[in-house]
């Protein structure tokens, strides 16, 4: 399912991001322009994060900016984002971060299949650092059209 | 036993979290339940064990809490939970 949500549209590396909010931005604008949310959900990540606080970002050098589908969501769609230097979103443990995943669901359960795949992509520590070191958009979509994916077992 | 997982908007990073502590108790032979949720949902919530990140977990003051470290490293996750899971599950 994944393949199908990781686009030429959402997919941006080498961005450049002065701080944690045009990082975010940027990752947002994306599923804007890919036609899966609207402007007030990149408002409602930000938001959250202001919120919440920092737990977003969820392993070394990762975060995952998303908002609650009531919050602008027209359909299911995900996104990464290399930036070109990284950025602090201060959280302790996994900071500074040059890779975001953003994703926006419809509900709280359609999109369950998608994340047990994603978490196979944020796992897969041979291809994150191949991201991290240059590997250029079309062999990162490339990659994920490619990648065999375990299904949950129940 | 029932285990909730928490998180800001319950569709994310719970989520992932839910499906790794599935996998946990599976692997242990623990028959549990586990539901994600969003933090302003989570105390309206009946639970054995509410399981969500430093942050957040202020919150639960009169509940069973496991504070984990990690959403998705799932060493991380089992060294943080499984203890109290045995535990509570007796």
């Amino acid at each position: 399912m994944i393949e199908k949500l990781f686009t030429e549209k959402t997919v941006a590396v080498d961005v450049a991001a002065k701080d944690w909010e045009e990082a975010v931005r940027a990752g947002g604008k994306l599923l804007v322009a890919a036609g899966c949310a609207e402007e007030a959900y990149v408002t409602a990540m930000l938001d959250n994060i202001r919120r919440m606080g920092q737990y977003i970002v969820i392993a070394p050098g990762l975060a995952m900016p998303h908002a609650r589908p009531e919050c602008g969501v027209k359909r299911i769609g995900m996104g990464l984002v290399r930036l070109s230097s990284p950025v602090c979103f201060g959280n302790e443990e996994y900071d500074p971060v040059d890779l975001l995943i953003t994703f926006c669901a419809v509900d709280q359960s359609t999109h369950i299949e998608a994340l047990a795949e994603l978490m196979q992509i944020i796992e897969d520590e041979e291809f994150l650092a191949q991201v991290r070191s240059g590997m250029e958009k079309d062999a990162i979509l490339d990659y994920i059209q490619s990648k065999k994916f375990i299904k949950a077992d129940d | 036993m029932k285990i909730l997982t928490v998180c800001g908007n319950g569709i994310g990073s719970s989520l992932m979290l839910a499906m790794k502590i599935e996998e946990i108790c599976k692997e242990n032979g623990i028959a549990a339940s586990v539901e994600s949720t969003d933090f302003n949902s989570a105390p309206g919530k009946e639970a054995d064990l509410i399981v969500t990140v430093k942050e957040l977990a202020e919150q639960f003051d009169n509940r069973r809490v496991a504070v984990i470290r990690s959403y998705v490293n799932k060493k991380k996750i089992t060294e943080d939970v499984l203890d109290i899971i045995k535990e509570i599950s007796g």
